[in-house]
């Protein structure tokens, strides 16, 4: 079994590189955290291994990693017993495949750290100490002297600013 | 623009991505190895290889330097041996193909041929080495050496530090520049701390691609550089992110400068073609690297199919032996053949294992391995620097394939790696922050002649906690890895990135190196566990390497051929750092027992099952706000932590929660408190300790050897256990633990099993392995003898009935 396209337009090997960021960073999004993420990419993949599917297209075949992975991270989560943190999955499916584009998000990704540089050094610093660090928001509040309230607001326009630079950019 | 739940979680992943620093793992060779997939085996049946030269030229000119290169060796055997400069009480003989120091010093250059120091052999010099037979010199003889190394035009920061000597027993060697390999170890200037880094006479700029594409038309303004279509080439279209930093002396320098334009092009998707007019004058040709590497593939597939190859364009054919006639950045092709040692240790005798291994320290996106089953060879096609390093891999294989004991893991339980006693002390400590960009000047000035290529942007630092009096700073290897990037040799020039593209070129180490390796470097080598398959020891190595970056590699045995044939595990080929590589070798060394264990419970006694471990954590009660950096301050004055070195995490955390019980002392308890409360970790780093997220401290910590030995170490300390169960099935155990509330969900915690020893691994906080330890004590029991207890059942007079036998372990003896 070498290939998991039955048209043979994509060996397994070029369907690991091509797809395996998007998955990653998929799973990611659903909720699961790096270990968690990296298995189930692995499992997903190997799932597809040993049973192929029809290839149709870069857009179907990322559909269908994607569904294999979403099956294997609510498997992994009914097994610790604890349900996922998401209700719309389906908005979610939309948002990544937006934000995807044909690349995993790499050139999205790349985009946000040049739009990261034109946010003034604080916001950049409550945005690292968040993201970055996994500081609660209490201390990050009380160490830049804010509202908790006040904070929260803060970041989300933060990321409303980043994601209009982000499509300014990418058109 | 107004986002939505979704929208937010994706732009959070994304943040978390940028800000972290994290990057998606490249899992190709892991999920190959799982499912035994091999790319080879999709393509065309393969016959045997025939490669042609791309034209005589190289022929010729290669054949004419042999010549040439005959003369001069043949002079050179009777006046001065060449690269060697000899101390005036040295004596040397000639040895074969090289020289024997057998008294004295000697300075060895890049021209030198191998040298001889007592047991030592030094090689592949590329930079300048001062060799001493016997041991690190007495302050005497170091005054007379630095006397004769003024005579010699030639300055050395400070030869009293004797961390950058290496010692070998028999003689001593002092890196002065760049790099060279001794006993069979690379070593690097990147490796050491920089010396005296004001004095250094080594002048260097930090330019970006423009600067560089002019500083090589200015070096050679009789030659051209041009696109595929003819237009010129513009600096512009080298990754502008990247910089380059050059020594002052290097600038006029055409071959360093053509080199680091070929590997700034390669990482920005380009290949620099060079064709020649008149037989002298060079021009290049700038063409898109997909079309090199396309012609690669294609002269792979010819390889393959026994077919003519077609005729290259950027490609050389060469063989082992006129591989050193090539450039370091042309793309060559070559079959190297395989010995029958190796083929004894590849699972299918084609050589598509060794293969699979090899690939992935072949050039990332570039380099290309592949078998050729009928003559039991491989097909290398890569740049001319990677192929060394590649067969270098190969010889490796074989040593492990004919059982050398260089692989041997239990011969090799020196000096535990992390059990350094530290010495208590007071002293002056202040934090300082240097940016890295200051410790690759440094790096640049200290190796001489070598250029740095790197991508770092403003503002990275790295912080640290040391003595006042020291001021001493990180080697640049130790600085760059809480960042995740490594620095590595490619070719005479140094690139600089992250960690897992920096994986390919990473230098061969035998274990038996690892000891002198310096703990920051990152390193390549091969594991050969003697009972234990590699495949199962893998899947428990490839949770404790360093994340995005470390990896571990199973190259399969094949089957036996006859009961009387020995038997291999297989080997395993691991890259880490080199503090990590110690780690995970120690874990192998402990789980590679030579029986099988075969839990006695498990067939006739369910209570797994039923089991409840007691497992509960203590609160630590009241805590105050301590300040971050005064805690950290007086625990490195004190000598209770080793000095601290870190990617700058300190700055988000000015203040930790800390158990007021031991109010007005500071100690590493409440350090070691404060920071599991925000779900970090205090971990040894090389001579340095350093400070990451707990998810991180399974990749790093230190190994406990036995059960017992948790008492001595701190509650919130984090460590790995491993340990061995007799009576019950470790994966069973696994399983129940892994549903109790307060194990596996704690941030930091892993449980691993290994069938074969009925081990588990076990890493986190020592509080909780501790509870964990105990509750195992009180399952892991022998059982009842069943014997006994059928005979009872015998026995019984007729009229009672036993409806059921239930074997409880019996009371651990007083």
């Amino acid at each position: 079994m070498n290939t998991v396209a039955t048209n043979d337009q994509l060996s397994f090997v070029e369907l690991i590189r091509r797809f395996q960021v998007d998955i990653w960073r998929y799973l990611r999004v659903l909720g699961a955290e790096q270990s968690l993420a990296d298995d189930l990419t692995q499992e997903t993949f190997v799932a597809v291994y040993r049973k192929p599917f029809e290839y149709r297209g870069e857009a179907e075949a990322s559909a269908y990693l994607r569904t294999v992975a979403r099956n294997l991270f609510l498997m992994a989560k009914r097994k610790e017993r604890s349900g996922p943190a998401f209700h719309d999955i389906e908005g979610i499916d939309r948002a990544w495949v937006e934000f995807s584009g044909e690349d995993g998000g790499n050139e999205r990704i790349a985009l946000l750290k040049t739009c990261m540089q034109t946010l003034d050094q604080r916001t950049r610093a409550i945005l690292e100490a968040r993201y970055g660090y996994d500081t609660p928001r209490e201390e990050i509040a009380a160490q830049f002297e804010l509202e908790l309230e006040a904070l929260r607001s803060l970041i989300r326009r933060a990321k409303e600013t980043l994601a209009a630079c982000i499509e300014r950019k990418a058109q | 623009m107004t986002l939505n739940d979704a929208q937010h979680r994706v732009l959070d992943v994304a943040l978390t991505e940028v800000c972290a620093e994290l990057a998606p793992p490249d899992f190709e060779s892991r999920i190959l190895a799982v499912v035994g997939h091999d790319e080879a085996s999709e393509k065309a049946p393969i016959h045997a290889l025939t490669l042609k030269r791309r034209n005589n030229f190289g022929i010729w000119a290669a054949a004419a330097s042999v010549v040439i290169g005959l003369g001069l060796l043949a002079y050179s055997w009777f006046t001065q041996p060449s690269g060697l400069t000899l101390s005036p009480n040295a004596k040397l003989l000639s040895d074969g193909g090289g020289y024997r120091l057998e008294s004295g010093w000697a300075l060895v250059r890049s021209e030198a041929d191998k040298l001889q120091v007592g047991d030592s052999l030094v090689t592949d010099v590329r930079g300048t080495v001062l060799a001493v037979r016997g041991g690190i010199p007495n302050p005497d003889e170091m005054q007379k050496i630095e006397q004769w190394l003024g005579t010699q035009h030639t300055e050395v920061g400070d030869m009293k530090l004797t961390t950058r000597w290496i010692a070998t027993g028999s003689a001593a060697f002092f890196l002065i520049s760049g790099s060279a390999t001794i006993d069979g170890q690379r070593m690097d200037m990147a490796d050491f701390e920089p010396i005296n880094q004001e004095a250094a006479p080594v002048e260097v700029e930090t330019i970006g691609g423009k600067e560089l594409l002019a500083l090589f038309e200015a070096a050679q303004p009789q030659s051209k550089v041009k696109c595929e279509d003819g237009t010129d080439f513009d600096g512009a279209k080298i990754d502008p992110k990247l910089k380059f930093t050059i020594p002052a002396h290097l600038k006029q320098n055409k071959p360093t400068l053509k080199k680091t334009l070929a590997i700034a092009l390669a990482i920005s998707k380009m290949y620099l073609h060079t064709t020649r007019e008149m037989f002298t004058i060079e021009n290049y040709v700038v063409v898109n690297m997909a079309d090199a590497v396309k012609e690669l593939g294609e002269l792979g597939k010819a390889a393959y199919q026994n077919t003519p190859a077609p005729a290259g364009r950027y490609v050389r054919s060469v063989t082992v032996d006129s591989l050193a006639s090539c450039e370091d950045t042309e793309l060559v092709v070559l079959e190297v053949p395989l010995s029958e040692r190796l083929e004894s240790v590849t699972n299918d005798g084609s050589g598509a294992n060794v293969r699979a291994a090899l690939s992935l320290y072949a050039t990332r996106g570039i380099g290309n391995v592949l078998p050729i089953a009928e003559r039991n060879s491989l097909f290398i096609g890569d740049y001319a620097y990677q192929v060394p390093h590649l067969l270098t891999m190969i010889k490796a294989l074989e040593g492990a394939a004919a059982g050398s004991s260089d692989f041997d893991i239990h011969n090799m339980r020196d000096g535990l790696p992390f059990q350094t006693e530290r010495e208590e002390k007071t002293t002056d400590v202040s934090k300082r922050t240097i940016p890295l960009s200051d410790l690759i000047s440094a790096h640049a000035k200290a190796s001489g002649g070598r250029v740095v290529i790197h991508g770092i942007e403003e503002g990275k630092n790295v912080s640290i906690f040391d003595s006042v009096a020291s001021q001493r700073s990180p080697s640049l290897g130790l600085a760059l890895a809480p960042h995740k990037l490594a620095i590595v040799e490619a070719g005479q020039v140094d690139a600089l990135g992250p960690i897992n593209y920096t994986l390919s070129a990473a230098p061969f180490v035998l274990l038996k190196g690892l000891t002198a390796c310096p703990s920051g470097r990152f390193v390549t080598t091969m594991i050969a566990p003697k009972h234990v398959d590699a495949a199962q020891l893998r899947a428990i190595l490839a949770n404790l390497t360093t994340r995005n970056a470390g990896s571990v590699y199973p190259v399969f045995p094949r089957q036996q051929l006859s009961p009387d044939e020995p038997r291999h595990q297989g080997v395993l080929i691991v890259s880490d750092f080199v503090g990590n590589v110690r780690r995970l070798r120690s874990i192998v060394a402990l789980l590679d027992t030579p029986q099988e264990v075969h839990p006695t419970l498990r067939t006739f006694d369910r209570q797994v099952d039923n089991w409840s471990p007691e497992i509960s954590i203590a609160d630590v009660g009241p805590t105050v706000d301590m300040a971050t950096e005064k805690l950290l301050t007086h625990c490195v004055a004190s000598g209770e932590i080793a000095p601290l070195i870190d990617a700058s995490i300190l700055q988000y955390i000015p203040t930790l929660k800390v158990p007021t019980m031991l109010s007005g002392v500071f100690t590493t308890q409440m350090l070691h408190a404060g920071l599991a409360e925000r779900k970090l970790a205090l971990l040894p780093f090389g001579d340095y300790s350093t400070i990451v997220q707990v998810t991180e401290a399974m990749t790093m910590s230190e190994i406990v050897y036995s059960p017992d030995k948790l008492a001595g170490h701190d509650d919130n300390r984090h460590v790995t256990l491993v340990r061995s169960l007799k009576h019950v099935s470790a994966e069973e155990v696994r399983a129940v633990i892994a549903k109790h509330p307060t194990t596996l969900k704690e941030k930091g915690t892993m449980i691993l099993t290994l069938n074969f020893s009925n081990s588990l691994v076990m890493c986190g906080r020592v509080e909780l392995l501790k509870a964990i330890n105990k509750a195992l004590d009180d399952l892991d029991r022998e059982p009842e003898d069943v014997a006994e207890v059928v005979r009872a059942v015998l026995e019984m007079p007729e009229r009672t009935m036993v409806s059921r036998v239930e074997i409880r372990p019996s009371k651990p003896g007083k």
